[in-house]
């Protein structure tokens, strides 16, 4: 395959870290690279040195052959692939017929691996994804030393030619969804992929935007478990958050800690993690519509305290509980962005000072208060959910305030509907839960000891289901 | 994916969630109206035929596995197309009564028991709302949801149930059959229009995913259901003896003795918001066959939701702001039960020869 | 999407909203008086006069001693009564977590008042299963004792009839059971009659303050909601000899020079309609009265080492039977049939007039008594 050297040159001269040599081994070669992307040593090492000592070559397959120090030496097909490697901080060669090779030479400029600050965990490995789409590969490599680990490699973004890589296990995950992400993957038109979020949106089949459809991980353990039950993991070059999918719910609610530790406990933590979510979506519309319509319902030494509590307040209670959710995300917002130097000490007192004093003010109930930052911290046992939860909390509170028990039945179950109906890459959204898989219940809330589960999820379409080999 | 396919187990729980759900409302009291404390043997009568019924439409459905033929696709091949109008156009009309009258308990029992006093159309809007939504999102949504739901909503009605049953004296239920068994058949032949209430099936019988039995699951579910209908009638008179007839909202006073009931808090309030739940799924399931009727009656394959037809179901609802509930029943449905009983008794009962003769038409064409 | 469409949406949205949030009307807690009890008594000119316990907050975050005011208002009939009582707080009253209901002396003496029990037993909010009792003398009274008791008198009533009354072998009544016996067969129900007892005060900072208690172990007899008759406190006991789910009694035996207690731990009784009367088979078992528990006891505790003496079984046995023929003579005298014997018939012939006047002298009882330690 030819590719013109003047096309690329024209294409690149004039950059400042745009390198050029001329070098005569017998035949005349050019041999371009981008200085900024690659390593000097390596190009001297790989291509320099034994191009000068390679004596007389007659053409330049025999240049390839004889460049045994490079590991990476490929023939790029066409002008496009040459110009990624190039990009990507390989050395390309012409000679003057216009035959071309890359040698990599790439530099390895980045974190090292590290554990993620996103996924503590107590017991279980450490490592962490790093911004090196190569690193993440070794790392789940290191995990699969198997040959059916397949690895697809594409370039996504026109400017931003990102390389992203699909990561299955041939046997494993069904060779339909393989394709389908790959071919969704290729067809993805955009200027640049700056992360891997960038390319969750793409992968979103239902075009939900409400819920999160595509898992993300920071560490290799994990997603070499999820492939392990037919997942595929999306490694984008720039980003340590590596993509899984098909998503389920549940996966949400699932810590990387609960596969280290007894089943028994994770089954207990799973469980507090479900209540709580469903309490702090659904305490503060049930807090206000009893108390606008249903106060009957509250046992009587309470209700005393709640009006005792909101008899000098000047809002209503529907307004009351609606500030202190504001008032909540706001100081959330305000935490994250927080130089984490300070962010501690502000957090409380922004927690503790101002919700004090706006009780002591007479501004909120201190039973609102206090529902408010359960319903606010209890959001947080479901990490990837919980912006978009906290928002349908305002949404189910709003209209419980104003349509009582019946708005809030209401708004339950149209989200409910919703999530029910979602089904992406064959699979349920809601699964194993609706529809009811029951041999997939055995790791989704309560969870049995690893030995006993034989079986790979069936809600995840896999080709083999027994994980015995 | 097909959004309308459903599978057996999701069916069963689905017709078990509706045998629940709008029974506990106003029919124990018509029904003590009507027989005094033999009300569940009246239960039990309509149930059996029910049963009977049932077993028919099961077969159907069986022998309808591989060709998948929805209901007006086998009474157009195997009777004629005025005939299948006929019935949809009835079903049609039973669905959107049934619709109207459940809403209208509901109704009631927001502004009375919980005191969400509101005017019928705002209260039907967010329903109606609902359940359009969740005939856009399918069948299917709702199969699931109703799955997702089921063991919470079983949960609330045992919370709802045990104490009262287990303080209830049965012997409150003696002599049987006081009211005379004349008297009680034709009592669950007159309330027959709140039973039969796999009617629903009819309208997905092109979407069932049969893998293993399709009798056992529904008949179990069948069962669990009446048995619990007819225990809560039982319950409900037993409890409330010369007041039942006059106690319309059977739930929400029961609750008042569940175990969910402490002194000072109405907790049992909340279980029973949960069990209302089932009666809205029983309303949506009954839109989305409304919504199904208007389809198949004018013939169509309604790719994306349509507004129109929608809209028609959304203005039959509005027939509770001309016509007050009890006129409905006492008129309306009182001359509606024979047109009723054809579709709701003995359809079902021809439905296995009719899908078999459909079916051998489809292959006799195909031939 | 177009600019248009866009608009569209979004007005669409706000007047549903609008049209939602306008419909709607919530009964804020903070605009309801919360009942917690109602005391009806005679008022001369023939209406009621209604005194309500209303909770009444403000003290801070406390919720000890008192936090209810008690509210007495006149009225024709009840629900008038109840609109003064939203007249007199400034606040639309609300039954929802009412508990008690009493009923005065000399109310429930005089006066028919089916209409009143119909008033609340139709009410949509308040609970069946409330308690109902009449009390001694007036209600309003009764209610206005409750700074004695450092406790809201309703809950106090409440509690005790609910919790601690089965204990001491008294039965109660909800206001649904109370309804039913007075229009069901032979019409004839109980209620529990209350009394505030003053006692001592034994409170050295607030020499002047009344304090006391409920006692509750009489009741009166109503047939079709007028007053029948009043049982006394070994009437009522030998009333719950009759019935398994009240138990406690106590018999005192004096032998020479000892007394001795014993305490009825469990009941097992056989009531059985036949053609020539009932048959009423009664088996107590009891034990000394010293444990600090009466309860603990029933049919899978363990067997223990007897020690009371025949002699004393034998006694107690005669005693039980002697208050439980008296109680029935009285059931008789006064035709009043608070032990089910009419439904018990009911339930074999079915239920007719003739059954529903059969007078309480046709239901010949015969009784025996059984005594065993446990």
């Amino acid at each position: 395959m030819k590719i013109s050297f003047e096309k690329f040159h024209t294409l690149w001269n004039g950059q400042d870290d745009f390198r050029l040599r001329e070098l005569d081994c017998g035949i005349l070669l050019k041999a371009v690279c981008l200085d900024t992307m690659c390593d000097d040593a390596k190009v001297s090492a790989f291509v320099l040195q034994p191009l000068a000592y390679i004596g007389k070559a007659q053409s330049l397959s025999e240049v390839e052959k004889k460049l045994a120090a490079g590991t990476g030496v490929r023939k790029p097909p066409n002008l496009f692939a040459a110009t990624e490697d190039f990009t990507n901080g390989y050395t390309l060669i012409f000679d003057k017929s216009d035959n071309c090779i890359s040698v990599d030479t790439r530099t390895v400029v980045g974190r090292s691996v590290a554990e993620p600050p996103t996924s503590m965990v107590m017991r279980g490995p450490r490592e962490g994804f790093v911004e090196d789409v190569k690193v993440n590969i070794t790392l789940i490599r290191k995990r699969l030393k198997t040959p059916n680990l397949k690895i697809i490699n594409l370039a996504v973004g026109k400017y931003t030619n990102t390389a992203v890589s699909v990561c299955y296990i041939e046997g494993i995950a069904e060779q339909r969804i393989v394709d389908d992400i790959v071919q969704r993957l290729q067809s993805v038109k955009t200027d640049g992929v700056l992360d891997s979020s960038y390319l969750a949106r793409y992968l979103d089949v239902s075009k939900t935007f409400l819920f999160r459809r595509v898992g993300s991980t920071e560490k290799p353990d994990i997603a070499v478990g999820k492939m392990l039950e037919g997942r595929l993991a999306i490694i984008v070059d720039g980003s340590p958050m590596v993509l899984t999918v098909p998503y389920l719910f549940v996966e949400d609610m699932q810590s990387p800690g609960d596969y280290y530790e007894n089943s028994a406990m994770t089954t207990l933590s799973r469980s507090l993690r479900f209540v709580s979510v469903i309490v702090s979506v659904l305490l503060p519309a049930l807090y206000v519509c009893l108390q606008v319509y249903n106060y009957q319902i509250i046992p009587l030494r309470f209700l005393i305290t709640v009006l005792n509590a909101s008899e000098a307040i000047p809002f209503s209670p529907l307004t009351e509980m609606l500030l202190v959710l504001i008032v909540f995300d706001i100081l959330r917002e305000a935490n994250l962005r927080m130089p984490s130097a300070v962010g501690i000490s502000l957090s409380l007192v922004g927690a503790i000072v101002l919700g004090d004093a706006a009780v002591q003010a007479g501004l909120l109930g201190a039973p609102a208060v206090m529902i408010g930052a359960l319903s606010g911290i209890g959001l947080f046992t479901m990490p990837d959910n919980t912006l978009i939860l906290s928002l349908l909390r305002l949404v189910v509170t709003f209209i419980g305030g104003v349509m009582g028990l019946l708005g809030v039945i209401v708004s339950t179950m149209t989200i409910l509907v919703y999530l029910a109906s979602m089904q992406d890459y064959k699979t349920p959204f809601l699964a194993p839960f609706a529809p009811d898989i029951p041999e997939d219940r055995q790791d989704a809330v309560a969870q049995v000891p690893v030995p006993k589960m034989k079986k790979r999820p069936r809600s995840i379409p896999n080709e083999n289901r027994d994980r015995r080999g | 994916m097909d959004k309308n396919r459903v599978q057996v187990g999701q069916l069963a729980l689905l017709y078990l969630l509706l045998v629940m759900g709008g029974k506990f409302l106003t029919l124990p009291s018509l029904l003590a109206g009507d027989v005094g404390h033999d009300s569940w043997l009246s239960v039990a009568f309509s149930f059996v035929w029910d049963g009977v019924c049932l077993c028919f439409l099961l077969w159907a459905i069986k022998i309808n596995v591989d060709s998948r033929m929805d209901i007006s696709a086998i009474l157009d091949k195997s009777v004629s197309k005025p005939v299948t109008k006929v019935f949809l156009a009835i079903f049609f009309v039973i669905f959107v009564l049934r619709t109207n009258i459940l809403l209208s308990s509901c109704y009631k029992m927001f502004s009375v028991t919980f005191d969400v006093s509101t005017n019928w159309i705002v209260f039907v809007l967010p329903v109606a709302a609902l359940a359009f939504f969740a005939v856009a999102k399918g069948f299917n949504a709702i199969a699931r949801m109703g799955q997702l739901l089921f063991g919470l909503i079983l949960l609330a009605v045992a919370a709802l149930f045990v104490s009262p049953f287990l303080e209830m004296k049965f012997g409150t239920l003696l002599p049987i059959a006081e009211a005379g068994w004349g008297k009680i058949l034709l009592t669950s032949y007159t309330r027959s229009f709140w039973f039969s209430d796999y009617i629903f099936i009819y309208f997905v019988l092109d979407g069932i995913k049969v893998k293993k039995s399709v009798f056992a699951p529904m008949l179990i579910s069948f069962a669990v259901g009446a048995f619990l209908c007819i225990l809560l009638n039982a319950v409900f008179v037993a409890l409330f003896g010369y007041l039942a007839p006059d106690f319309d909202m059977a739930m929400s006073k029961i609750g008042v003795f569940s175990a969910a009931n402490t002194a000072n808090g109405r907790w049992d309030w909340l279980t029973l918001s949960v069990w209302l739940v089932s009666v809205f799924i029983k309303v949506m399931v009954f839109i989305f066959c409304a919504y199904k009727c208007i389809e198949k009656l004018v013939g169509a394959n309604f790719v994306k939701f349509n507004w129109i037809a929608a809209g028609i179901v959304l203005s039959a609802l509005s027939l509770p702001l001309f016509v007050s509930t009890e006129q409905l029943l006492d008129t309306v449905i009182k001359w509606g039960v024979i047109p009723f009983s054809l579709v709701q008794y003995l359809l079902p009962l021809l439905m296995p020869l009719l899908t078999t003769v459909a079916k051998r038409k489809t292959e006799a064409v195909y031939e | 999407m177009s600019n248009l469409k866009r608009i569209g949406i979004v007005l669409v949205v706000v007047a549903a909203v609008a049209l939602v949030a306008g419909s709607f009307k919530g009964s804020d807690v903070l605009d309801r008086a919360i009942i917690l009890g109602i005391g009806i008594d005679a008022e001369e000119s023939g209406g009621v006069m209604l005194t309500a316990e209303v909770v009444a907050p403000g003290n801070g975050t406390e919720q000890v001693g008192t936090f209810s005011k008690t509210v007495s208002v006149k009225g024709e009939t009840v629900n008038v009564a109840l609109q003064n009582v939203a007249e007199a707080t400034g606040k639309e009253t609300s039954l929802g977590q009412c508990v008690v209901l009493v009923l005065g002396q000399e109310y429930t003496e005089t006066v028919d008042f089916s209409d009143l029990i119909d008033y609340f037993i139709k009410h949509h909010s308040l609970k069946e299963s409330a308690v109902i009792c009449c009390c001694e003398g007036d209600a309003k009274e009764l209610f206005n004792k409750g700074n004695a008791l450092a406790q809201s008198m309703s809950l106090a009533i409440a509690a005790a009839l609910l919790d601690q009354a089965e204990k001491i072998s008294v039965t109660n009544n909800s206001l649904l059971q109370y309804a039913r016996s007075q229009n069901e067969l032979s019409r004839t129900g109980f209620l529990n009659k209350v009394a505030f007892v003053p006692s001592e005060n034994t409170d050295g900072n607030l020499p002047d303050k009344e304090m006391g208690f409920i006692s509750y172990r009489e009741m009166c007899v109503f047939r079709a909601n007028r007053y029948v008759t009043a049982l006394s406190e070994q009437d009522v006991k030998g009333m719950s000899l009759f019935l398994s789910d009240v138990a406690g009694e106590t018999f005192v035996s004096f032998e020479d020079t000892v007394t001795r207690t014993v305490q009825v731990t469990s009941k097992d009784v056989k009531l059985k309609a036949g053609k020539d009367g009932i048959e009423a088979e009664i088996k107590l078992t009891v034990r000394y009265g010293r444990t600090d528990s009466e309860a603990v006891s029933g049919p899978l505790t363990s067997k223990n080492d007897k020690e009371i003496p025949q002699k004393l079984l034998d006694d107690v046995t005669k005693q039980a039977a002697a208050i439980a023929e008296k109680y029935l003579a009285k059931q008789r005298e006064f035709n009043f049939d608070l032990l089910d014997f009419h439904e018990m018939y009911r339930r074999q012939e079915g239920a007719s007039a003739s059954l529903a006047e059969r007078p309480m002298s046709e239901f010949p009882v015969r009784l025996t008594v059984t005594v065993t330690e446990s």
